[in-house]
């Protein structure tokens, strides 16, 4: 029987505003707080909640034949707590009918991945699946990088994280001739499993539930059912990876039809199962290795060759991870948040012509005009953050007992300070 | 087929983006072998660069016999003594050399009707009487020459081609590279304003150089949209020699505005941000080049902020020069309030310069390898400077792209399109 595995993202970045050189050590805020609120509002009240309110009742309609998947981010969480805590509660329900599960990333959907700094990428891994653990309740057993990405190197910083298996995107131009409904073992560590999203099955059903205008939806839907019956029957594992969005909106109800219909016909006909990653990895071994230099990756809004990168996003992220060490050093815990949400990595993808922000001409709603624009804007941000450490650093040193730098962040221990300190023990 | 085109002027005796547009146009088209242009222009000064099928007629050796004033003439404009000073592309050398003219002109009054017209062929106060003198040759050349079809650009020839169109019963297309709302900033004057319309409306097609004045046409001028066609324009292929353009190192950066000094190029902007960079970053020189009427009122600017010691004026450039300037700028710079198209930061591109230019320029419609910001938004503009001169993968990325990228705008395929007009025309009128 084959399985379809279906994974739901989560990601709200902390946007940054227009931040010019005037401003650098003006103690101007980074973020753009008005937009970060208005994004989460909105998701939560118009996507997340009802969404989940409407998986639930489906959950338990299908009597534990549906399964999913989440991966919420680490900067979403922290969103969550800021502006609608309710929302763990939401998806502590869901995750309590034992049929949802949940899957990790790096903290603060990073890109340190592709930086030199291994040991801060660990740590980042670890954080993101303590976090999950303690909001969600179960640990999280697969890891799904940052926009998936994944190479041999981030294959062996996953297996010192201590996961066994890693999602990724399943391009045709890194699996050529095979199929990327298997599992495959990484080629440099055999015990870590390594999962591909069904890049063709994903972006479709991404595409019907976006524009789910009636007959035409339905049509392509059962197309696209008709493609899943279609799969070769010993071919075990099909990963659905979509962002949460798809489900939800002003035009939900046309979205859930559609998405009822995919899950009965497939529940009904037995065209697949719908299982957890955890189940299938235990049920399932490698096929074949598998093995890449070149980071895949995979970026919702867009389809670009985005990493490693042009010269503009190249140059960021490296004057970014020479300040690794200078933050190690600081306790002050509005550097290290700071220091978080630099690393995000939707900065770097406006550093791309190819972002949607930028196809039309001139659009007032956007922030940046250009990659060029972007670029310049972190970079002021960067500096400043830089002369911030430095004066923390004189400040440091001018104390008269010195102080050992606290050790990492504790698990769930760390306050969050964006937008005013908020406590949230309420979990 | 045979085009009779009227300009105002042609390289190398230009005053600004218009002839170099001109002589593009006329050489892409002089490129496909079944178009014959015989352009007309109010003065040969001898030295125009000819392009290959190019016949010129200088409107000034014209014999138009003794004929009186034809009735073909505008009527709701006065052509005589029309003392404005708000006429295009005035610069003050240019000005003075009218201003003496002028005065001759006074002098010898009603007495111009003579076997030929004296023309300057410069931009100046007696202009308008030019203009009218202009039409009526364009009266005989219509009659001499044999064409198929009229293409003016510009609102100074548009009473020509009209009655060059009114005498022979050909199409007309008119060019339009700006109007008169973008040359003065919104204060328009008139009697040009008249001009423009009627040249307009008399036109069969109405060619312009950017959506941003398409809108300025329905808008403000009540053109019907589907009159029109926006043809963006080219930029001619240039090679440098290499290690010319090895820029040396130099410890000071320079920063270039290039153009003239009028209120629709924006030069307060440029001061401003001048302002705010040099009291932030050692090292950067901003140089003005060009001239016009604000010169001295920005140099009082800059004197008044007290950076004089490093914003630089060159006064007028000509085409080596341009390019000499160039090479030693480190940015190039067009906070223009209004730009129809703007060709001057493509030939900075294609000098290796990084380039910021307004969003209210035609050319910002076309590229993208550049930074592009609102003319008022002069802290954007001071932090892409600074940007740009302080991350050098940024403007390595910009020259290397914007480079690419404005080896792509060649005048092949502007002029292929205006010979599509060309051919829809005629067969329209055929049909």
């Amino acid at each position: 029987m084959k399985n379809i595995c279906l994974y739901f993202q989560i990601h709200h970045p902390f946007f940054f505003q227009t931040f010019r050189f005037f401003d650098v050590g003006e103690a101007k805020t980074y973020y753009d707080t008005w937009r970060i609120e208005k994004e989460i509002q909105d998701a939560a009240t118009n996507y997340y909640i009802p969404t989940n309110n409407y998986l639930l009742k489906l959950i338990h309609k299908y009597r534990g034949n549906l399964r999913l998947s989440f991966n919420i981010s680490g900067t979403a969480l922290d969103q969550f707590l800021i502006y609608r805590p309710e929302l763990f509660t939401s998806f502590r329900q869901l995750a309590d009918t034992g049929l949802v599960e949940f899957t990790s990333s790096t903290d603060s959907q990073s890109i340190v991945s592709l930086s030199e700094q291994k040991d801060e990428c660990i740590q980042s891994i670890k954080l993101s699946q303590e976090r999950t653990e303690y909001y969600f309740g179960q640990k999280p057993k697969l890891f799904v990088n940052t926009d998936l990405l994944f190479n041999n190197r981030i294959a062996e910083i996953s297996a010192e994280a201590g996961y066994s298996s890693i999602l990724t995107n399943g391009t045709k131009k890194m699996l050529q001739w095979r199929s990327p409904n298997y599992l495959y073992s990484a080629e440099n560590q055999e015990h870590t499993l390594v999962f591909f999203r069904n890049e063709n099955i994903s972006d479709k059903l991404s595409t019907i539930l976006h524009n789910p205008d009636k007959v035409e939806a339905l049509k392509q839907m059962k197309e696209l059912l008709a493609a899943l019956n279609d799969i070769q029957i010993d071919e075990p594992i099909i990963n659905i990876y979509l962002n949460y969005k798809a489900l939800g909106g002003t035009n939900r109800f046309d979205k859930q039809r559609l998405f009822q219909t995919f899950v009965s016909t497939v529940i009904k006909k037995q065209i697949c199962d719908f299982n957890l990653p955890s189940l299938v990895m235990e049920q399932y071994g490698p096929i074949s290795e598998f093995g890449t230099t070149e980071p895949v990756c995979w970026t919702e809004h867009f389809h670009s060759d985005y990493y490693p990168g042009n010269e503009l996003q190249k140059e960021a992220i490296n004057q970014l991870f020479k300040l690794s060490q200078k933050v190690e050093n600081t306790y002050d815990n509005n550097l290290k948040i700071d220091w978080k949400n630099l690393q995000t990595s939707d900065h770097f993808h406006l550093m791309d012509e190819n972002h949607p922000d930028y196809k039309s001409n001139y659009s007032s709603q956007n922030t940046f005009k250009s990659k060029y624009d972007a670029f310049i804007n972190y970079m002021n941000i960067l500096e400043d953050f830089r002369l911030r450490l430095k004066a923390n650093k004189d400040q440091q040193k001018s104390l008269k007992i010195h102080h050992k730098p606290r050790p990492p962040l504790e698990k769930h221990q760390q306050t969050v300070t964006f937008g005013g300190k908020i406590d949230h023990s309420f979990a | 087929m045979n085009v009779l085109m009227f300009g105002w002027e042609f390289p190398p005796n230009i005053s600004g983006g218009l002839g170099t547009a001109c002589y593009g146009i006329v050489k892409g088209l002089s490129e496909c072998h079944d178009v014959h242009v015989t352009f007309v222009i109010p003065k040969s000064q001898g030295n125009e660069l000819l392009a290959k099928k190019l016949q010129l007629i200088s409107a000034d050796k014209v014999n138009i016999g003794n004929e009186s004033i034809p009735n073909i003439t505008w009527r709701n404009v006065s052509f005589h003594q029309v003392q404005s000073k708000l006429v295009p592309y005035l610069t003050p050398e240019i000005f003075s050399q009218t201003q003496e003219l002028y005065i001759e002109d006074e002098y010898i009054e009603n007495k111009s009707l003579g076997i030929r017209i004296k023309f300057s062929g410069k931009y100046g106060p007696n202009l308008f009487d030019e203009i009218n003198n202009y039409a009526l040759v364009a009266k005989t050349i219509a009659l001499e020459n044999h064409f198929e079809l009229i293409h003016a650009h510009d609102w100074l020839t548009f009473p020509a081609a009209v009655a060059a169109k009114k005498i022979s019963g050909k199409p007309l297309i008119i060019h339009v590279h700006s109007t008169d709302y973008d040359r003065s900033g919104g204060a328009i004057n008139p009697d040009i304003f008249a001009i423009e319309k009627q040249g307009m409306e008399e036109a069969d097609k109405i060619i312009v150089v950017s959506n941003r004045i398409r809108n300025r046409l329905t808008e403000q001028y009540n053109i019907p949209n589907n009159k029109i066609v926006t043809i963006y324009n080219g930029i001619e292929a240039q090679t440098y020699e290499s290690g010319e353009l090895l820029r040396q190192p130099h410890k000071n950066k320079i920063v270039t505005f290039l153009g003239r000094i009028t209120i629709q190029k924006g030069p307060e902007y440029f001061v401003d941000v001048a302002r705010m960079i040099i009291h932030r970053m050692k090292n950067v020189h901003f140089v003005m080049a060009g001239n016009g009427e604000m010169r001295n009122k920005i140099i009082e600017l800059s004197a008044k902020y007290g950076i004089s010691n490093r914003l630089h004026f060159t006064g007028f450039l000509n085409g080596p020069e341009v390019t000499e300037m160039l090479h030693r700028s480190d940015l190039f710079i067009m906070p223009s309030v209004s730009e129809p198209f703007g060709i001057v930061p493509l030939e900075a591109m294609q000098a290796n310069v990084p380039v910021i230019i307004s969003l209210q320029s035609g050319v910002s419609e076309v590229i993208r390898n550049v930074i592009k910001t609102d003319f008022w938004d002069v802290h954007a503009m001071a932090d892409a400077i600074h940007g740009i001169l302080k991350y050098k993968k940024l403007s390595a990325t910009l020259i290397a792209e914007g480079k690419q990228e404005v080896s792509k705008l060649s005048w092949n395929s502007p002029t292929s399109q205006i010979k599509q007009v060309y051919l829809n025309e005629l067969l329209k009128r055929a049909s």
